[in-house]
């Protein structure tokens, strides 16, 4: 037993030292999701490896399985069986999984999920109360941040008061405003007209070019999912790329 | 953005709830403090009265209230007559009733009692205490309620008296009392030759030991305290203070409780703004502060406003002509104390559940709910 015990842990140290000095920002490993006890299987036996700077995407169709497997990588939710390395943290691990989502990503939803009572610069200001980025600090990058979404003028604008693809450009903001490695972005022009999905993609290709940031997009629509550097089909719960 | 303005916006949005909340905990101390100033201030008048000039105080042991107190007056000559006693004031305690007013305290008491002299006389004079048969003396609020006047007379039980004199003492059971010579109150009463405590004076403090000593060895069957430890032992007193600050206590759990609604409802109204704060790295501990940082502030206004309130009621109370003198308040920084420790408690449980489930909620589900 004793034997076993250190085996696996061994295995798991190799895995790790060689995650840590690859160029892998992502690794899903045999993962298995279900919910309602397994009656409901999302994902089944999915493996993928997203490397540094990549634009991916996970495209399919509503239902596929692309968010849950999103929110997967972002410790979100919990797997059911397997193993996920995002950032070279374990995101089943509470205090790796907290150090993930304060420094290593960024989120961003398809109905951008801002606070509607604060300005459009405390909500992306969220973030930097969990590190101890200095108000200065804080206040440089979030001005960084505007200028290249172009939001200036809108800084101390309550939410409500924002059009669609402005909410979208704020998310995007307060993503990424703990400089995080890799940001995931969950149908984030699902709910904008054609012409602002196309600025916010746009604006995700810049990151990538100015931050070398890692983009993971799951996205139905296939013209952007065309764009990217990798594209993941997910259907029925299996992922494939093409 | 910091974090504070977290934990305000949600108070600021759900104004009507916060103030539900913060009206709990108010009415919680504003009620506490109103019964333990009352009943404090009662024990203080009470204690007044036998502390007036003196040192110790002799009582018959085991007796569970003054008024049942038996000294005979053989005991009160010997005890008067030690070695270390500079003055001694005999008491005897009575209930009279009258029209209307079932319960007066009456004080039967000598001529060189401490508080004949200390009295504001309205009518009448401390030299006359004592010169006519049936006399009686009113504190100035009993003659009011009384409608008694100057040299006339009144009913008291089935005795009539002849008021020769009024008084304005500072004390309000006191002044809404009635004063007899002793002699005139034991045959009242009919308890001749018996007082109910007797308040001794000593020459020199640092005899008391000795005092008390020699009365015990003389006399078995009395009591002998310091008016201190008087106050500190007297059952009555702990009973009273036990109960105001059980009857306080369980006001403020109400306004606790009214706090752990308010937050239970703010938790369930916003598992989506959680959820998103936990998502940008919110730890439980954070989040669990934010509810708790909510309590708190409601529970500083509720205090706050609860003492300013509790303060304005108990002076109300005291201007009622009916309790005018009976209600003399008495805050101190204990009471205060007490009931910020038991406001603040009672809100942080209130938040323990709320805090915990906020901790608990999975952001995804949170996020899917709403």
């Amino acid at each position: 037993m004793h034997c076993v015990m250190n085996n696996t842990e061994t295995n798991n140290q190799n895995r790790v030292l060689e995650i840590k000095n690859s160029n892998i920002a992502v690794s899903v490993y045999n993962v298995w999701k279900s919910y309602e006890s397994g009656k409901i299987k999302v994902l089944s036996d999915v493996n993928l490896q997203i490397k540094k700077g990549e634009l991916v995407a996970l495209w399919g169709v509503s239902g596929s399985g692309k968010s849950t497997l999103l929110h997967l990588i972002g410790g979100l939710d919990t797997i059911d069986n397997g193993r996920i390395t995002t950032a070279d943290l374990d995101p089943t691990n509470e205090n790796e999984r907290l150090e993930l989502r304060r420094n290593k990503v960024g989120f961003i939803f398809q109905l951008h999920n801002l606070i509607p009572d604060l300005t459009l610069g405390e909500n992306c200001l969220i973030p930097t109360l969990t590190t101890n980025i200095s108000v200065p600090e804080s206040r440089k990058r979030l001005n960084e941040l505007i200028e290249m979404t172009g939001l200036q003028d809108r800084l101390h604008h309550r939410i409500q008061d924002l059009s669609g693809g402005e909410r979208q450009r704020a998310a995007i903001c307060r993503a990424l405003i703990n400089n995080p490695m890799i940001i995931l972005a969950d149908e984030p022009t699902g709910s904008l007209d054609e012409e602002t999905g196309s600025q916010i993609f746009s604006l995700f290709k810049k990151l990538i070019d100015e931050k070398n940031i890692t983009v993971i997009m799951a996205t139905h629509e296939r013209r952007f999912a065309e764009e990217c550097d990798k594209i993941f089909k997910v259907k029925n719960g299996k992922v494939s790329q093409i | 953005m910091n974090f504070a303005k977290l934990i305000f916006i949600n108070l600021k949005r759900h104004r009507i709830r916060s103030l539900i909340g913060i009206s709990g905990i108010a009415f919680g101390v504003a009620a506490m403090l109103t019964v333990l100033s009352v009943i404090t201030g009662a024990i203080d008048m009470f204690e007044d009265i036998l502390s007036n000039n003196s040192d110790y105080i002799v009582f018959e042991k085991n007796v569970s209230d003054l008024f049942f107190s038996s000294i005979n007056s053989t005991q009160i000559e010997k005890i008067g007559s030690l070695s270390m006693v500079e003055d001694a004031f005999p008491i005897l305690f009575g209930i009279v009733s009258s029209e209307n007013h079932p319960v007066i305290t009456c004080f039967g008491i000598n001529k060189n009692d401490p508080r004949l002299a200390n009295a504001k006389w309205l009518y009448g004079s401390p030299r006359n205490f004592y010169s006519h048969k049936n006399s009686v003396y009113l504190g100035s609020r009993a003659a009011d309620f009384l409608e008694a006047k100057y040299l006339k007379n009144i009913r008291i039980g089935k005795k009539t008296f002849n008021v020769r004199g009024i008084l304005q003492l500072e004390n309000g059971f006191e002044n809404g009392g009635v004063f007899m010579p002793l002699k005139t109150a034991q045959e009242y009463f009919h308890r001749d030759n018996y007082v109910s405590v007797f308040m001794i004076k000593l020459k020199h403090t640092n005899s008391g030991s000795e005092f008390k000593k020699q009365v015990e060895t003389l006399y078995p069957d009395l009591s002998v305290l310091q008016n201190k430890e008087f106050s500190n032992s007297y059952s009555q007193f702990k009973i009273l203070s036990a109960t105001s600050w059980a009857i306080g206590a369980c006001a403020c759990l109400l306004g606790g409780m009214g706090v752990a609604n308010t937050m239970i409802m703010s938790v369930f109204s916003r598992m989506r703004e959680i959820a998103i704060l936990v998502v940008c790295g919110f730890s439980k501990s954070q989040v669990r502060l934010l509810i708790f940082g909510e309590t708190t502030f409601i529970v500083i206004c509720g205090s706050i406003l609860g003492l300013i309130g509790g303060v304005c009621f108990v002076y109300l109370l005291e201007t009622i002509p009916t309790l005018n003198g009976y209600i003399q308040s008495a805050f101190n920084i204990k009471i205060i104390v007490g009931i910020l420790v038991v406001a603040f408690t009672s809100s942080w449980l209130g938040a323990l559940y709320p805090a915990w489930y906020a901790s608990k909620i999975q952001p995804i589900d949170a996020l899917r709910y709403e």
